[in-house]
């Protein structure tokens, strides 16, 4: 089966010319098994599921099974129709409110990485560091990600944005920002 | 004469100058975000629901059809000065509408499409406001099985028949209702699915997983593919107008826009792309007719018809959203999670205890179509002046926005940690082709469908013979049959047009 898929998808990658890494026309296999992994889930958790004695007709645990089932039935479905069809990424017809013809070929791993990485960070920095450092990386890392051509400059961009930021939420809506371990032993 | 006298205290109430300015701020907002593409209208709405959270409602919600509405004007401009539809439903709007450009017609291409939408969304909102009193007496006799078959309409409808694979649209559903699940249950009180975090037995919130799956999602999507754009030229316009000719070439294409617009709006037929198209071959059709071949040239018609399609598509939606609760876009969908998250149910309750919202917001949408009319005519050439925003920093501040407007919702790291989760699961959907209008309505409407089904067993004492009892119910259900049927025959069709 495996080589079956790689053999397939290998062939079509060669007749694209694209990109050639290991998930080309693999990736929605990914999907696939994330979709019938959450299924799994709920089918193992709705089992063990403690469920209150008062509970008639359908209780808690009817539609999560459902539900459930499905995602298993749906993920194995996917799994299937990638490894028979090989290279079939996104049709552009099957998004909806969106531009067609965004979807096709692979995806650029450096800008990804670098975005997923200053989430991580922020999520990291926002109770210690507090919004303004925490804030003004996200914006920066997010922009540089993005391709910008002036790394500096958006630096103090990014800090005049957490600034107002933090001004706007905690003087205008009342709403507070962490404020960061350093002011507050200061 | 009872709807007159109501919509009149609505625009008693929606004429305070607080609520005038939310409404300004909507347009202006709505206009913005349908000129960028790759920023929708769903969008918007889920990144300012954290926001106006302390806002009295009336306003939000008068804000959020602002740019519910300007999105639609909004994407018609670059559609038309630069062949960049901002929204998919301006799309039709591209094909003669940059041709126009072209020509040196963009001027009347531009008032064209604005005078129209302008047009379609008065007609539109006027049907809104006579028909949705008629659908919350209908809904008044719905009991719990009527809204489990909606909700199975609505999930079906947008899951299996609008995307274009059934496979990835029902996938998308089951995430989003197996999401909807997490934390205690309701009507047993047993705890599910949250793995023993106690920050997940209130649930994940609506507002984390809208935001996550639409901006955060987005922009990681965006960051998967950021080889540099091409820089953006304007073409050009000067100031939009019509002659006499113009004006007699476009206002039977208007109506016969508004007309195809306004039932899709009502069916959950997820959205305003498939009218406008439907106004585009038809306007073709009709000049091949009368031996008109200026399409493919440019031809007015061709941007007039789709750009009354859209609006009045847009307006139309609100009448199975408010009087029944059930949302026949994204976009209304995210609508719908707000009344949620203000504590509201739309549908006939709706009209009875929030009465002067719902009025208040029907009249506002009168003001905004003006004031969006008096935004778009003049300066539709500065809006296009949007595309020269450096992307980098626009997508960095949607990142910093949805942050922060998750954050301070409820004062919580972990929510934060949720929204890049569920960004990164918005990132995989975009990135393999999966819709996320399925996942949004399974997320919202889920609790609903569950709980009417429960409901329904608990009522028959375990009968399944209740869910199909009452003439609505059945009639709901017909529908659905028939609407599957449909789109397994016309499928192969719409396959060989998307492909062609």
């Amino acid at each position: 089966m495996t080589t079956f898929v790689r053999g397939n998808a290998s062939r079509q990658r060669g007749e694209e010319g694209e990109s050639t890494s290991f998930w080309t026309g693999r990736g929605e296999l990914l999907v696939g098994m994330l979709v019938g992994s959450i299924g799994g889930f709920l089918l193992v958790r709705t089992a063990s599921m403690d469920v209150p004695s008062s509970v008639s007709f359908l209780g808690p645990r009817f539609f999560p099974a459902v539900v459930g089932a499905l995602l298993v039935v749906l993920g194995i479905s996917l799994a299937v129709r990638v490894a028979l069809a090989g290279h079939r990424t996104g049709t552009a017809d099957a998004a909806t409110e969106e531009p067609a013809g965004a979807t096709g070929s692979g995806s650029e791993w450096k800008p990804l990485l670098l975005t997923a990485a200053t989430l991580v960070a922020h999520l990291a920095l926002l109770r210690t560091a507090g919004w303004i450092v925490a804030g003004a990386l996200l914006f920066w890392g997010v922009s540089c990600a993005l391709g910008s051509e002036h790394r500096l400059r958006d630096l103090g961009i990014s800090v005049i944005v957490s600034s107002a930021v933090q001004l706007a939420f905690s003087a205008g809506l009342g709403l507070s920002l962490p404020s960061g371990l350093l002011l507050e032993v200061l | 004469m009872e709807t007159l006298s109501l919509l009149l205290d609505g625009f008693g109430a929606a004429l305070t100058p607080v609520n005038l300015l939310l409404c300004l701020a909507g347009v202006v907002l709505g206009t913005v975000v349908g000129v960028l593409p790759g920023l929708g209208t769903a969008m918007a709405i889920a990144l300012l629901v954290p926001v106006t959270f302390r806002l009295d409602p009336a306003g939000a919600f008068i804000m959020f059809a602002g740019v519910y509405f300007g999105g639609q004007f909004g994407g018609a401009t670059t559609a038309i000065l630069l062949n960049t539809p901002g929204q998919s439903s301006s799309m039709a709007t591209a094909f003669e509408g940059f041709l126009m450009a072209r020509n040196r017609r963009a001027p009347q291409a531009l008032a064209t499409a604005v005078l129209g939408s302008f047009l379609s969304s008065v007609v539109a909102v006027t049907l809104v406001v006579f028909f949705s009193p008629l659908m919350v007496e209908l809904a008044v006799g719905f009991g719990p099985p009527e809204y489990f078959a909606l909700t199975v309409l609505a999930f079906l409808a947008t899951s299996a028949v609008v995307a274009g694979d059934v496979l990835r649209g029902l996938s998308g559903l089951g995430v989003g209702l197996a999401l909807a699940m997490v934390g205690i249950d309701e009507q047993s009180g047993a705890v599910r699915f949250t793995l023993g975090t106690p920050q997940l037995l209130d649930g994940i919130s609506i507002v984390v997983v809208t935001v996550g799956l639409l901006a955060i999602g987005e922009v990681l999507y965006v960051a998967s593919r950021a080889r540099r754009s091409p820089a953006t030229e304007t073409v050009a316009s000067g100031r939009p107008w019509l002659n006499r000719r113009d004006l007699g070439r476009s206002w039977r294409p208007w109506l016969r826009g508004t007309a195809l617009g306004v039932p899709f709006g009502v069916i959950p037929a997820g959205g305003a792309e498939i009218p406008t198209f439907l106004s585009y071959g038809a306007e073709k059709a009709l000049a091949g007719r009368r031996g008109d071949d200026e399409f493919g040239r440019g031809a007015i018609e061709g941007v007039a018809g789709p750009e009354a399609a859209n609006n009045a598509t847009t307006a139309t939606s609100l009448v199975p959203l408010l009087g029944l609760g059930l949302p026949t876009s994204a976009t209304a969908a995210i609508m719908l999670g707000a009344f949620q998250q203000y504590g509201m149910r739309p549908g006939p309750l709706l009209f009875t205890q929030e009465s002067d919202l719902v009025w208040a917001l029907l009249a506002s949408l009168f003001i905004g179509s003006v004031m969006l009319l008096v935004l778009n005519l003049p300066f539709a050439p500065v809006w296009a002046k949007l595309l020269r925003i450096p992307r980098n920093y626009l997508y960095a501040g949607i990142v910093v926005f949805a942050t922060v407007g998750v954050y301070t919702a409820r004062s919580a790291l972990f929510d934060v940690l949720l929204l890049y989760v569920v960004g990164a699961l918005g990132f995989l959907l975009r990135r393999y082709g999966f819709p996320v209008a399925p996942v949004l309505i399974g997320v919202i409407l889920g609790p609903l469908a569950e709980t009417s089904l429960r409901r329904a067993m608990a009522m028959s004492q375990g009968d399944v013979g209740v869910l199909f009892a009452g003439p609505f119910a059945v009639g709901i259900y017909s529908v659905l049959i028939v609407a599957v049927v449909l789109s397994a025959v016309l499928r192969p069709r719409r396959g060989r047009a998307g492909t062609g």
